[in-house]
């Protein structure tokens, strides 16, 4: 009979990183409760983590977008009042 | 409202209660130990500070000491604190959180998928009571994570429809983005891909918030091609940032968890503690170990163990016993996530010998 444990230990040793964590997942409901608890639990505080970033990572990206569109209008203001300022006249560029 | 009055009411009460007589509060030392879930926690906070005294006084029914039933008081507090606090966070996690929590994780999706999202609670509630008890720090981190999760769970629609609308806006669409990754080939070019870019957004960041487009400085240009040149160097900008949101919002499945675990890395190491693979044990290994330790526990209490071995409770406790021995050999003083999983595998496989 397969025995789950050495199967685990075996990819422990041999296996990349993602194969254990394969392992883990596709295994999942061969384990004890008390395994399913702490399997899950790992994944959940990576998953927290993950979703956490991406949220501070959309937030970030959002208001430098609008802070660069807000500063493209100033800068666009003052090109069209020193444009007009220029058409009157009263130009102050050298 | 009424819930909520009714509620504090009673935390009122608790709370008088427990000043008049802290030990009246539940759960007891006796049902601490009459508890499997709430002995599991005891043990763990015993074997997280070296009570390995006390520990084996509470297996072998031994008479314990006054400072004994002093320790016990304080972990029985902590007992308290760990299943209320976990169960405060679990009762937080809707399932509109959860899906969000999962979708940022193909591997926690999939384990969301086998068990039920409505299950999920039920796992959780008991890790957050052990990460309380272990890691506290990381248990509050965890929480104030998930209580910012769960503020942005309402603006979360309205952000990715703003990221939508400013990627449409500077011309990035998806088929640009998936050329992104096709090129890159391999993990370690995407991920410079990604740095290069989250260094980029860094210093967009200090550059606007650093003040070098204050109005100030705006209103002292006074040369049209000098301000021809800040916007080019702004749309220039703006496109990179829109490369970004692109990645973020229409991104691949792949290249997004990689920007995400980028932008992670950048902000702390992931998991913040070690990988599967750190935790390397192969099972020849483990026969050596676990020789080891029943030479070491029966040359201590070689007649004990001959006369009891017999014993479920012996038997388990020689089982818990070489869990803590091997998690104290290879990992010191160490807990929780990854290194719980593979001692949690350890106990099972000496159970399954």
């Amino acid at each position: 009979m397969e025995n789950i444990y050495e199967n685990f230990f075996k990819i422990l040793s041999e296996g990349s990183e993602e194969e254990i964590r394969n392992f883990l997942i596709e295994n999942f409901g061969k384990f004890p409760e008390n395994l399913k608890r702490d399997i899950i639990g790992v994944f959940f505080e990576e998953a927290v983590d993950l979703a956490y970033a991406e949220i501070e990572l959309k937030k970030r990206l959002l208001e430098t977008t609008k802070e660069l569109e807000r500063t493209l209008r100033l800068l666009e203001d003052k090109k069209r009042e020193l444009e007009l300022k220029r058409e009157l006249g009263i130009d102050t560029e050298e | 409202m009424v819930i909520e009055s009714f509620r504090r009411g009673i935390e009122r009460k608790k709370a008088e209660e427990y000043e008049q007589k802290p030990e009246a509060v539940p759960p007891s030392v006796a049902e601490i130990l009459a508890n499997p879930t709430y002995s599991e926690l005891l043990n763990l906070a015993l074997e997280k500070q070296g009570k390995d005294d006390l520990r084996r006084k509470i297996l072998t029914r031994e008479t314990l000491a006054e400072q004994d039933f002093e320790d016990l008081e304080s972990y029985r507090q902590l007992i308290k604190e760990a299943t209320e606090y976990s169960r405060e966070i679990t009762q937080r996690l809707t399932p509109e959180t959860i899906k969000i929590i999962a979708g940022a994780s193909p591997e926690f999706n999939n384990l969301v998928a086998q068990i039920g999202i409505n299950n999920v609670k039920d796992f959780l509630e008991a890790y957050l009571a052990r990460l309380y008890v272990i890691d506290k720090t990381k248990f509050d981190d965890l929480a104030n994570k998930i209580e910012a999760i769960k503020r942005a769970e309402q603006e979360l629609q309205n952000i990715d429809n703003s990221l939508r609308e400013a990627c449409r806006k500077y011309g990035i669409n998806e088929s640009e983005l998936a050329q992104i990754y096709e090129r890159g080939g391999s993990e370690a070019e995407i991920r410079y891909l990604v740095y290069k870019r989250l260094n980029l957004l860094e210093r967009i960041w200090n550059i606007l918030k650093g003040g070098e487009y204050a109005e100030r400085r705006i209103n002292e240009l006074n040369k049209v091609t000098e301000i021809e040149g800040k916007i080019k160097e702004l749309h220039e900008r703006l496109a990179e940032v829109g490369k970004m949101i692109a990645d973020v919002v229409f991104g691949t499945e792949e290249g997004r968890i990689f920007l995400t675990k980028a932008l992670y890395g950048q902000i702390e190491k992931l998991g913040g503690g070690i990988s599967f693979k750190e935790a390397v044990y192969s099972e020849e290994d483990l026969e050596r170990e676990w020789e080891e330790y029943v030479r070491e526990v029966t040359k201590e209490g070689g007649a004990f163990y001959g006369k009891n071995i017999n014993n479920p409770a012996v038997k388990q406790g020689l089982r818990n016993g070489f869990m803590s021995y091997l998690r104290r050999k290879r990992f010191g003083n160490k807990m929780g996530g990854v290194i719980d999983v593979l001692i949690g595998m350890v106990g099972n496989w000496v159970a399954s010998k």
